[in-house]
């Protein structure tokens, strides 16, 4: 399963990198791939490509401020949560990915 | 047309609005606060056309425009960009109506729900090209009519109340304020309660009070620096991988200067390092109150240090704040049965 993440946080400091490793710890484990773009406040972020977001099974937003450029998601499966969720508990956010997936 | 389903996805993550409003404002007010702050270099009466003056006026240009660019991106959440345009304007015009920051919220908030509604309406294919220009201005009429004639007096009553209310307060009260704002602070490191009491420092600063950042500022570091103090005085009471993330993340605390840094530390007996973190920034935020102290820039770590106007006092907080999270966290730690050993081994199992 391939797996595009984007975090976002209020100032682009901590949480979005928070959760991004959590998620990527998680996803590893599992043996996911996974791309993840961090969204905030003061930097430039890196953005997922039109490839990765293409070849993505489902699109991960850990989010607690709007992301920008959303729809370049359309037509994709795309699970959203708060960024904090993300940090405490990306178990169960996998696992509601995975559930998407064997749903769709 | 489900327009309560439409307006109930909006209203549904008003706080998600808020927090995009804030986050693009906080670049502003950082640049107003640091530039302006330069200006005191040049003394106290600056000469017209001197750099020092230059300096202060810029700083007065970001101390005034956050509040419209915070209105703007609020709207911005709701509808993407055409939100941008209108939310700037209605901010700008809740200043003039002395409504300040509340008002661009609500303005902000309205103005990007009006306009997301205005362009869901269906026109048949000629006027629709020229819709998404209209839309933005027929939304600004309506809501900065509403504001004007409705929600504004209100609302700016309110905050000629909060304005005088604060600027009165005693050190008592201020010690009181700071205390609950600590408390705010040290209870989900930087979830929405704490964000709630930075939104509302960095928000007073429009006007001219800077006693709640400087209780904001000194709260920030306690319970990343009063956990690592936790697992240096006991090492016995944390796992292995905690020691480990310690050693390094209080030096990152200092110099970076967020309480997320706290989280790994936290995760793993919540409850109790809760109940000693917000112990511990409540107790700071109340000295902080108490000294009325004042940071007159929203920065973080190491850079605030040079815009306290009584940095001893902020030293104090911290430290006080810190070892009381330390000595807390560990009394309550020592108290429960927490099997580190067991804890060593699933985290060895991982890596």
């Amino acid at each position: 399963m391939k797996i595009g993440l984007i975090t976002s946080c209020l100032a682009g400091v901590a949480h979005s990198k928070m959760a991004a490793i959590a998620l990527q710890k998680e996803a590893v484990k599992r043996g996911y791939e996974i791309c993840i773009e961090q969204q905030g406040g003061h930097k430039i972020p890196v953005k997922l490509t039109s490839d990765q977001i293409k070849e993505s099974d489902i699109i991960i937003i850990a989010k607690m401020v709007t992301i920008s450029g959303k729809n370049r998601f359309e037509n994709k499966l795309i699970l959203d949560v708060s960024v904090n969720k993300a940090v405490r508990d990306p178990k169960s956010i996998l696992d509601q990915a995975e559930e998407l997936i064997a749903k769709s | 047309m489900n327009f309560w389903k439409e307006t109930a996805n909006v209203f549904r993550e008003t706080g998600i609005h808020f927090r995009t409003g804030v986050s693009y404002m906080l670049p502003v007010l950082l640049i107003g606060g640091m530039v302006g702050s330069l200006a005191v270099l040049g003394g106290n009466e600056l000469a017209d056309g001197s750099i020092w003056k230059v300096f202060k006026d810029i700083g007065s240009i970001g101390l005034t425009y956050f509040v419209p660019i915070m209105a703007a991106y609020t709207a911005y959440s709701i509808t993407d960009t055409p939100g941008i345009a209108p939310g700037f304007i209605v901010g700008i015009l809740a200043q003039q109506i002395d409504t300040g920051y509340l008002g661009a919220l609500f303005g902000g908030i309205l103005v990007g729900y009006v306009t997301f509604m205005l362009l869901k309406v269906e026109l048949n294919e000629m006027l629709q090209s020229t819709w998404g220009f209209m839309a933005p201005v027929l939304s600004t009429l309506i809501v900065v009519v509403f504001m004007v004639y409705i929600l504004g007096p209100p609302i700016a009553w309110l905050m000629g109340l909060i304005s005088l209310f604060l600027s009165s307060l005693s050190e008592h009260g201020s010690a009181a304020m700071g205390a609950v704002m600590g408390f705010l602070g040290g209870v989900d490191y930087g979830g929405p309660f704490s964000k709630t009491q930075s939104t509302f420092a960095t928000a007073v600063m429009d006007l001219d009070l800077y006693v709640p950042l400087g209780i904001c500022g000194s709260i920030v570091t306690v319970p990343p620096l009063g956990l690592c103090l936790a697992t240096f005085l006991k090492p016995k009471l944390y796992t292995k991988s905690e020691r480990k993330y310690a050693k390094s993340s209080w030096v990152y605390a200092i110099v970076g200067g967020f309480t997320e840094i706290v989280i790994p530390l936290a995760v793993g007996d919540l409850v109790r390092v809760t109940i000693a973190t917000a112990l511990g920034s409540t107790i700071a935020g109340f000295i902080a109150g108490f000294f009325l102290l004042e940071l007159s820039t929203p920065v973080l770590g190491i850079a605030q240090w040079f815009f306290y106007n009584k940095p001893l006092v902020f030293v104090i907080c911290v430290i006080v704040g810190s070892v009381i999270t330390a000595l807390t966290a560990n009394f309550l730690k020592s108290i429960s049965n927490r099997d580190i050993a067991a804890l060593d081994a699933a985290d060895d199992g991982i890596s």
